[in-house]
């Protein structure tokens, strides 16, 4: 430990950020504001909004976490440089939890079944079990099972921070094999927490509707999103010098090859549930599509299949713009963008179909006339934005406070000279 | 290349704890690979393989008389039946096709990720890939019945202006498979052409020379040649990869485009590619465990090559419990009555938990047993680490995946939506022989392989030997590179 006393340990000074962490505090701050006033105001919307931007954060944090699993499950070099970062988006879990709790105070404004009578509705009555939030039960077991969620993310986050910046302190190589013996038991934890939070957050937004495909879409997304997330990161911090002689073009290349890979993983995954939901065209599944091609959320429908896939995929395809930063980073934000709008198209239909559901008494009353739900439209409302810019915001500050607390990469890491020296 | 200026650090004294094992033991020389390889094809072959090429050809015997009496029968030798009218066919052709998957896997996609161990294992693999194709074809060819119509298939026009139904898996199918046998033969072909000119040249008979040099299309490992070929061999990975993902997604929809309960869900695609992935690693473990043993190549496919191997299989194998999970939650959460009686009625309920168990309740639990239950042993080093238990361990996800598309098949057909349809599979001596006939003709011609072609990919092998780096201490023993402590060297 005296070794590294009297060395200068790559940090990331905030003061040199110029305005950045003032602005994401600011902008936190009155996004949470305005989230709180719409909370007033408009609150259903408010509600939706908001977990529509919590997701958000929540993917991403629980991919940089799976890329860190996976670092030290398959035992990889080339990561090393660029682990912290994933480890503190990672780190980030704990305030996230505070963040989760405005979702389960509005959550009856958002979870329909969490409002129904038992008794009302026969599919629901079947699973109150599981969906116990509402008139169906104490709600022990739904929210019980979040808290597991949770406990695990941030166990797992905190530990794998807490060993990593251990061993900037003394190099203990022991450090590297402890990591890497725990991801391999953290992986099926983190399978099952994800999934079910996806079942639970997302697919239950319609309690009707099922998919067995829908954790691993969900998975796909944030694999993908954060991994385009390090690489925005990691380039803003290489070109403010922080990563001098440590990162090189090496690094954009194998992570390009990581974003063109999930690209192509999540248009898979995404094309083979929409396909095989269309093809049998079981009307019980077929309505989720249904609703999102309908009016205006058919634009947007179709927005996600050129810009989630086509888009990075075409600027992702060849070597040189893998290599490339400006042109990487272009590739990340269409991902980072076509994520958030994925979300937005998954959540946001919901609302309008609730409202429609209720007006009309039943489904097939509501699409009696045409087939289709016709007040369903692309609606985007200021609450999504003072929600998105509020929890954005605060998770953009907290992170960069956390990231001037240690070494901006792991200094000491048995593998960091393999990874420095790094040739596809 | 970046270069280092990150402060520099004292070594830990116990940096050796994260030592790689390196990829070829007791410092082998480049001679000694060319020699020990190459000379499984030059010498005689030995007594056990006589024997067990007999034995295997006796039994790949049965294909061609099981098969000459379907067709001049009908394929009513089956068993299959109304309503189980796909049984051990379809069965045997997914779990065929599954097999093959782990040859390109290791070919293309761990070549793309630049996993080096793949070195010792992927010529292997990839020829396991060629054979089990071969072997999982035969089953929907002769299945449309009169074969002399399988070009049907084909969209070429004919008198009947009979066209091909292109909105039907099936036929997607053909494709997807055809093309894949295509690529995997190309890929494993241009991969074989330098280590054929080897064999070449180091041939002491005309005929030998004759046959390698043919072979090997004249390479002469000059610079042009080397250019062409790495060039070649990068775009059949690229075009590899996608396909090893393709076609047992194109397989899984020939069930989940249906509307049958227990086909119809939507993870089936990656499922099945995981289920591929994990029986095909499962097939080149129990080949190359004995293939070592028999020809003295532990100094090449090592302990470490092992234990990766069983990695992937415990990590698919969980996947695929994952799938079998998701896939029971989903028909009980979606309360859908079908669904929920294929999964609880016909395939979970056994006996002494149930009043009515289900007909083939056996066929599920050993497919869980076999698949889910058996690979969670790889999670304890022992396990990994002595060969005698892995090829133990493996044989129960060869079996566990050939029940895996049974229970699918045939226990969503045999009690359908009409109780008074329902009915029974059981197989006919055809369809056994048939299928053992297969397991034959895929040994026997991996006999062939082994003894005809080199097994191990000599040059990409001394690729990874630490006297190929460039950067490599040539006074060192041949191990590989320790990792350094020190940066900005």
């Amino acid at each position: 430990m005296s070794e590294t006393s009297h060395k200068t340990i790559p940090k990331f000074d905030p003061a040199k950020a110029g305005n950045l962490p003032k602005l994401f505090l600011g902008a936190g701050a009155l996004g949470l504001l305005g989230t709180l006033a719409g909370f007033a105001v408009a609150p259903k919307q408010a509600a939706f909004s908001y977990l529509w931007a919590f997701v958000y954060a929540f993917t991403l944090c629980a991919g940089s976490l799976f890329w860190v699993l996976l670092h030290h499950a398959v035992d990889a070099d080339w990561t090393v440089v660029v682990r912290r970062f994933l480890e503190k988006v990672a780190g980030l879990f704990p305030y996230l939890a505070l963040l989760f709790l405005p979702v389960v105070f509005s959550a009856p404004m958002i979870y329909e079944w969490m409002t129904v009578d038992p008794g009302t509705d026969v599919l629901l009555d079947h699973k109150a079990v599981f969906l116990d939030g509402g008139r169906n039960g104490a709600g022990f077991f739904y929210y019980g099972r979040a808290f597991f969620y949770f406990a695990f993310f941030m166990g797992a986050a905190t530990l794998y921070k807490k060993f990593s910046v251990a061993q900037d302190a003394d190099g203990n190589p022991h450090l590297t094999n402890k990591m890497r013996h725990m991801a391999y038991g953290m992986i099926p934890f983190f399978a099952a927490s994800i999934t079910f939070f996806a079942f639970d957050y997302l697919m239950a937004l319609d309690y009707h509707w099922f998919s067995t495909m829908w954790g691993v879409y969900i998975f796909a997304g944030s694999a993908q999103s954060s991994m385009a997330l390090l690489i925005v990161i990691s380039n803003a911090c290489r070109r403010a010098g922080y990563l001098d002689g440590v990162m090189s073009v090496e690094h954009n290349h194998i992570m390009g090859k990581l974003l063109f890979a999930f690209t192509v993983f999540w248009a898979y995954i995404t094309f083979s549930q929409y396909f095989l939901i269309y093809y049998a065209n079981i009307p019980e599944e077929t309505w989720f599509f249904h609703h999102r091609n309908t009016n205006s959320w058919q634009w947007l429908s179709a927005v996600l299949v050129f810009g989630h896939f086509l888009l990075p995929f075409c600027l992702l395809i060849t070597q040189p713009a893998k290599r490339d930063g400006r042109r990487l980073f272009w590739a990340c934000g269409v991902v980072l963008t076509m994520h958030l709008l994925d979300l937005y198209w998954i959540i946001m239909p919901q609302k309008q179909i609730n409202e429609a559901l209720h007006a009309a008494g039943s489904l097939q009353a509501a699409v009696a006339k045409t087939g289709s739900i016709e007040s369903l439209h692309l609606a985007p409302h200021i609450l999504d934005l003072c929600s998105l810019l509020g929890v954005v915001g605060i998770m953009g500050w907290l992170f960069l406070k956390s990231l001037a607390q240690d070494a901006i990469y792991p200094v000491r890491d048995p593998r960091l000279p393999n990874s420095i020296n790094l040739k596809n | 290349m970046a270069h280092g200026t990150a402060p520099l650090f004292e070594p830990h004294p116990d940096l050796h704890v994260v030592e790689r094992a390196p990829l070829v033991l007791n410092g082998r020389s480049m001679g000694w690979i060319t020699e020990h390889v190459s000379q499984i094809v030059e010498q005689r072959a030995k007594s056990w393989w006589w024997w067990a090429v007999m034995i295997t050809g006796f039994v790949a015997c049965l294909v061609p008389l099981a098969l000459a009496y379907l067709v001049s029968t009908g394929v009513g030798v089956w068993g299959n039946n109304q309503p189980v009218s796909w049984a051990w066919d379809i069965t045997n052709f997914v779990f065929w096709i599954g097999i093959g998957h782990a040859g390109t896997l290791i070919s293309a996609i761990l070549f793309l990720t630049r996993q080096k161990w793949r070195t010792s294992i992927n010529r292997s693999a990839e020829a396991m890939t060629i054979f089990a194709v071969i072997c999982a074809a035969i089953f929907p060819v002769f299945h449309v019945g009169r074969i002399w119509f399988a070009w049907f298939l084909f969209p070429i026009p004919n008198s009947n202006v009979i066209w091909q139904n292109f909105r039907s898996p099936l036929l997607w199918d053909v494709f997807a498979v055809s093309t894949y046998f295509t690529v995997s033969l190309l890929f494993w072909y241009v991969g074989l052409v330098p280590d054929l000119a080897t064999i070449r040249d180091r041939a002491t008979t005309k005929l030998r020379k004759v046959v390698y040099g043919a072979l090997a299309l004249g390479w002469r490992g000059s610079n042009r040649n080397w250019r062409h070929y790495e060039k070649a061999y990068l775009v059949l990975a690229g075009i590899s990869t996608p396909l090893v993902l393709s076609v047992h997604s194109v397989v899984s929809f020939d069930f989940a485009t249906s509307v049958i309960p227990g086909w119809h869900t939507t993870i089936f695609p990656p499922y099945f590619v995981a289920g591929a992935i994990f029986g095909g690693f499962a097939m080149v473990l129990t080949l190359l465990i004995p293939a070592r043993a028999l020809y003295g190549l532990h100094d090449l496919i090592t302990d470490k090559h092992i234990d990766n191997m069983c990695k992937i299989v415990l990590l698919t194998g969980t996947i695929v419990g994952y799938a079998y999970m998701m896939e029971l939650f989903i028909a009980w959460y979606s309360g859908n009555p079908f669904e929920q009686w294929v999964f609880f009625r016909n395939r979970i309920a056994a006996p002494g938990f149930s009043d009515q168990p289900a007909p083939y309740w056996w066929a599920y639990w050993s497919m869980i047993g076999c698949n889910v239950i058996a690979p969670q042993f790889f999670w304890f080093k022992f396990c990994r680490q002595h060969a005698v238990v892995v090829w133990i361990i493996v044989q129960f996800p060869n079996i566990g995946m050939w029940f895996e598309r049974f229970v699918i098949i045939a226990t969503s057909l045999h009690r359908d939506y009409v109780p008074s349809s329902w009915g029974y599979f059981t197989p006919t001596i055809t369809d056994i022989l048939l299928f053992v006939g297969t397991i034959g003709l895929f040994v026997f011609l991996f006999l062939l392989f082994v003894r005809f072609l080199p097994m191990i990919t000599i040059f990409e092998v001394k690729a990874v030997l630490p006297e190929a780096d460039p950067h490599h201490d040539h006074g060192g023993h041949g191990h590989a590179k320790e990792p350094q402590a020190a940066q900005g060297h």
